[in-house]
C-alpha cells in the first residue's frame, strides 16, 4: 500500500498532468489581468501572501485561478521533490541523471523560497525618504531608513542615468547596516533588498512672515520664541489635508493642495492652544486673539530619494535553487548525446 | 556603406537559400542544396557582422526594440538552422525555420533601425544574456514545430524527400531539449536581474507568467517523450501548440494585451 501511494507521489504521469492543470489555469487566468488593472496591477507592489490577503479575498470572482494555480503547483513541488528523492534513493545505479536531479531539485528550492517569500516577506514600494530624514519601514517595527546623501546623474533629457543613494538602516538608535544603492546595485542584507526607484522634491513646510518680521520656516519640530516672548510648536505638516465634517483632519497627498500645520502656542501668561492651521484660510481665530500674526511666503520644498525596500527571507534560497538549475541544466545538455546513444532514458507505458 | 546594407544582404542570401531548397525538392539536383547551405552560411555570417557592428556602434547589445528583437531573433534562427544542418545535414526539413527568418527580416527591415538609447536598468551583462538565451531557446522551439509539421506530413503523406520518422522525432526531441535548457537559462539569468533592478525575482506582468508558461510547457514535453504513447504524432502536435504559446508570448501579448514588462 505505503509502496503504491510512494509510486503515485513518484508518477511521471502525475507531473504531466499537474503541469498542464496548472498551464492551462494560468493561460486562461492571465488573459484577466490587462481588463482589471485595479486588482492585478499591484501584484509586484506586495508580497503574495499579502496581496492574497488584502485584495485577492475581496475579488474570489476574478482571482480564484490563482488560488487554485498556487495548489497544483503546490502538488507539482511536492511530486518533483518525490522524484528527487526516488532517485536520491537510487543514486549508485542512477548517478549518471546527476544533472536533470540537480534541476529537479533546484526546481524545488526555488518553489519553497517563493512560498516562503510570499508568506513572511513583505514589499515597500517606492518609499519617498527625505534626505538626512528617517524614515520608517512600516512592515518592520522600530526600524528606519535614513538617506544620508543622494546624487542623481542626470543624461540631458532622458531618465537619469542613475541614482546613488547613500544609505544607513537603523534598529531604533543603532546603524546596523550603511550602503550604496544605485541602478541594477541594490542593498542587499538577510533578505532585505533595497533599490531606487525615482526622486524629486517635495513640500516639508512653509517660509513665513512671522509678526511682520524675519521670514522664518516653519518645519514639523521647530519651536519659535515670538517677540513677547510667547512660544510657537510646529508639531505636524500635511502638504494636502482635508477637514471632515467632524472636525477630524486627514491626510490626502503628498502634493502640494491644501497644505495645513498642527500648531501648539503657549503664550507668557500660561495659556495655551492647540489646533490645526490651513494655509489658505485665515489664522484660527484663537491665535490671531493673542496677537500671532503668520504670512505664508512659499513652501519648503527638500529633495528625497524614493527607494523599494523588500524583504524577502526566501531570497538566499531562490538563489541557491537557481544556481543547482543552472548546473543541472549544463550537466543534462552535456549528457544528453551520450544518454540518447545508448538509449538510457525511461520508457512509460 | 551602412550596417543596414548588410542586414538586406544576408536577406538576399536567405531568399536565394530557400529558392534553392525548394528548387532542389522539385529538381533534385544536390548542388543546388550545397548552394542553399553556402548561401544560408553567408547570409549568417553577413548578420553577424551587421549585430557585431550595432553592437560597436551602440555600445550594447542592441536588443530593446522591435526592430532589434526582430532581427536578433532572425539571427537566432539562422544559428539554429545552421546546427541542425551541420549536424544532421537536415537540408529542407528546417525550411519552415528560414521562412520564419525571412518573414521576421522582412517585418524588420520596414521599421525604424536607429539604435534607441538604453534605459539605465536594462544597462547590465544580466539584460544581454536574458535576451541572447530567450532568443536562441525561441529559435529551438520554432525548429520543433517545423520538424513536429514535418513529421505529421511524413506520416499522413509519405515522401521520400524528407527525412523518416524516427529521425524526425529524435531531432524534435532534441530540438525541444535544447531551447528548454536555455529557456531555462534565460529565466534564471532574467530573475536575477529583475532581483538586482526591481528587488523581486518574478514578475506577475503577463509577459512574465507567460515566459513562466512557456518554460513549463516545455518541461512538462521533456517528459512526454518518455511516455510512449505521447511519442511520434502526439509529440509532434505538442511542438505545434508549444510554438503557438512561444508567439503569443513574443508577440501576442504586445500586440493585443497590455503589459508592464520593459520591452512592452
Ligand atoms: C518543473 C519541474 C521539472 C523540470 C524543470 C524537469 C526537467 C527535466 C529535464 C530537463 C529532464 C531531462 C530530459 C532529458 O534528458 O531529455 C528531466 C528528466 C526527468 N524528469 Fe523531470 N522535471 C521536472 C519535474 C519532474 C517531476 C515532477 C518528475 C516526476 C514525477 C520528473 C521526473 C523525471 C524523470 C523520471 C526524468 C528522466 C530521468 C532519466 O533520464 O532517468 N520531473 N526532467
Amino acid at each position: 500500500m505505503l509502496n503504491r501511494i510512494w509510486n503515485f507521489c513518484c508518477s511521471l504521469k502525475l507531473a504531466i498532468y499537474l503541469a498542464s492543470a496548472t498551464t492551462l489555469l494560468l493561460m486562461g487566468g492571465s488573459l484577466l489581468v490587462p481588463a482589471n488593472w485595479r486588482i492585478f496591477g499591484g501584484m509586484d507592489q506586495l508580497a503574495l501572501g499579502d496581496w492574497f490577503s488584502q485584495v485577492a479575498v475581496h475579488a474570489p470572482q476574478k482571482t480564484w485561478w490563482l488560488y487554485l494555480a498556487a495548489l497544483t503547483m503546490l502538488l507539482f513541488g511536492i511530486n518533483t521533490l518525490c522524484c528527487f528523492l526516488d532517485w536520491l534513493g537510487n543514486i549508485r545505479s542512477r548517478w549518471r541523471k546527476s544533472g536533470e536531479y540537480l534541476l529537479h531539485l533546484g526546481v524545488v528550492l526555488v518553489l519553497i523560497a517563493y512560498a516562503w517569500g510570499s508568506a513572511a516577506g513583505w514589499r515597500n514600494n517606492g518609499l519617498r525618504c527625505q534626505i538626512g530624514g528617517l524614515t520608517p519601514l512600516p512592515d518592520w517595527p522600530g526600524h528606519y531608513l535614513r538617506v544620508d546623501s543622494f546624487k542623481p546623474l542626470l543624461s540631458g533629457n532622458g531618465p537619469p542615468r542613475d541614482m546613488i543613494s547613500q544609505v544607513s538602516l537603523l534598529q531604533g538608535d543603532e546603524v546596523v547596516l550603511r550602503g550604496t544603492v544605485q541602478i541594477n546595485q541594490p542593498l542587499r542584507h538577510k533578505g532585505l533588498v533595497v533599490t531606487p526607484v525615482s526622486f524629486g522634491q517635495q513640500p516639508v513646510g512653509f517660509k513665513v512672515l512671522i509678526q511682520g518680521s524675519q521670514p522664518t520656516e516653519l518645519i514639523p519640530g521647530r519651536q519659535i520664541i515670538l517677540t513677547d516672548g510667547s512660544r510657537l510648536d510646529v508639531l505636524r505638516f500635511l502638504p494636502d489635508a482635508r477637514r471632515q465634517r467632524n472636525g477630524e483632519i486627514f491626510y490626502r497627498s503628498d502634493q502640494l493642495g491644501n497644505p495645513a500645520f498642527e500648531l501648539s502656542y503657549q503664550s507668557t501668561n500660561g495659556q495655551s492652544w492647540r489646533g490645526w492651521y490651513f494655509v489658505r484660510e485665515r489664522l484660527p481665530a484663537d491665535l490671531a486673539a493673542q496677537g500671532v500674526k503668520l504670512r505664508p511666503l512659499s513652501p519648503v520644498l527638500q529633495n528625497y530619494s524614493a527607494l523599494t525596500v523588500n524583504y524577502d527571507p526566501g531570497a538566499s534560497l531562490a538563489a541557491v535553487g537557481s544556481g543547482l538549475m543552472t548546473i543541472g541544466v549544463l550537466l543534462a545538455l552535456f549528457s544528453f548525446y551520450r544518454k540518447r546513444k545508448t538509449l538510457d532514458r525511461p520508457d512509460i507505458a | 556603406m551602412n550596417n543596414l546594407h548588410l542586414l538586406q544582404l544576408a536577406a538576399v542570401a536567405y531568399s536565394l537559400a530557400v529558392t534553392g531548397y525548394l528548387l532542389q525538392l522539385v529538381l533534385k539536383k544536390p548542388w543546388l542544396k550545397k548552394l542553399a547551405f553556402g548561401c544560408i552560411a553567408g547570409g549568417f555570417l553577413l548578420q553577424t557582422a551587421c549585430l557585431a557592428w550595432r553592437w560597436q556602434l551602440a555600445g550594447f547589445l542592441p536588443v530593446t526594440n522591435l526592430f532589434s528583437t526582430l532581427f536578433f531573433f532572425s539571427w537566432a534562427l539562422a544559428a539554429c538552422y545552421l546546427y541542425f544542418e551541420i549536424r544532421y545535414r537536415i537540408a529542407a526539413s528546417g525550411l519552415f525555420v528560414m521562412f520564419l527568418n525571412l518573414l521576421l527580416l522582412a517585418s524588420a527591415l520596414r521599421r525604424d533601425a536607429s539604435l534607441p538609447m538604453l534605459i539605465p536598468s536594462l544597462d547590465t551583462p544580466f539584460f544581454s544574456l536574458h535576451i541572447v538565451f530567450s532568443f536562441l531557446g525561441y529559435a529551438f522551439f520554432a525548429m520543433a514545430f517545423s520538424l513536429g509539421a514535418l513529421y505529421l506530413l511524413q506520416r499522413y503523406l509519405p515522401n521520400q524527400q524528407l527525412p523518416t520518422l524516427a529521425t524526425l522525432r529524435k531531432l524534435n526531441e532534441e530540438a525541444i531539449f535544447l531551447g528548454f535548457a536555455l529557456f531555462t537559462l534565460c529565466l534564471v539569468v532574467g530573475g536575477i536581474w529583475a532581483y538586482w533592478a526591481w528587488g523581486y525575482y518574478f514578475s506577475w506582468n503577463i509577459k512574465g507568467i507567460w515566459s513562466f508558461l512557456v518554460w513549463l510547457f516545455y518541461a512538462g514535453m521533456c517528459h512526454a517523450k518518455f511516455i510512449r504513447r505521447w511519442q511520434g504524432t502526439g509529440y509532434a502536435l505538442l511542438s505545434i501548440a508549444g510554438f503557438g504559446v512561444v508567439l503569443f508570448t513574443y508577440l501576442g501579448i504586445g500586440l493585443l494585451l497590455e503589459s508592464n514588462h520593459p520591452l512592452e
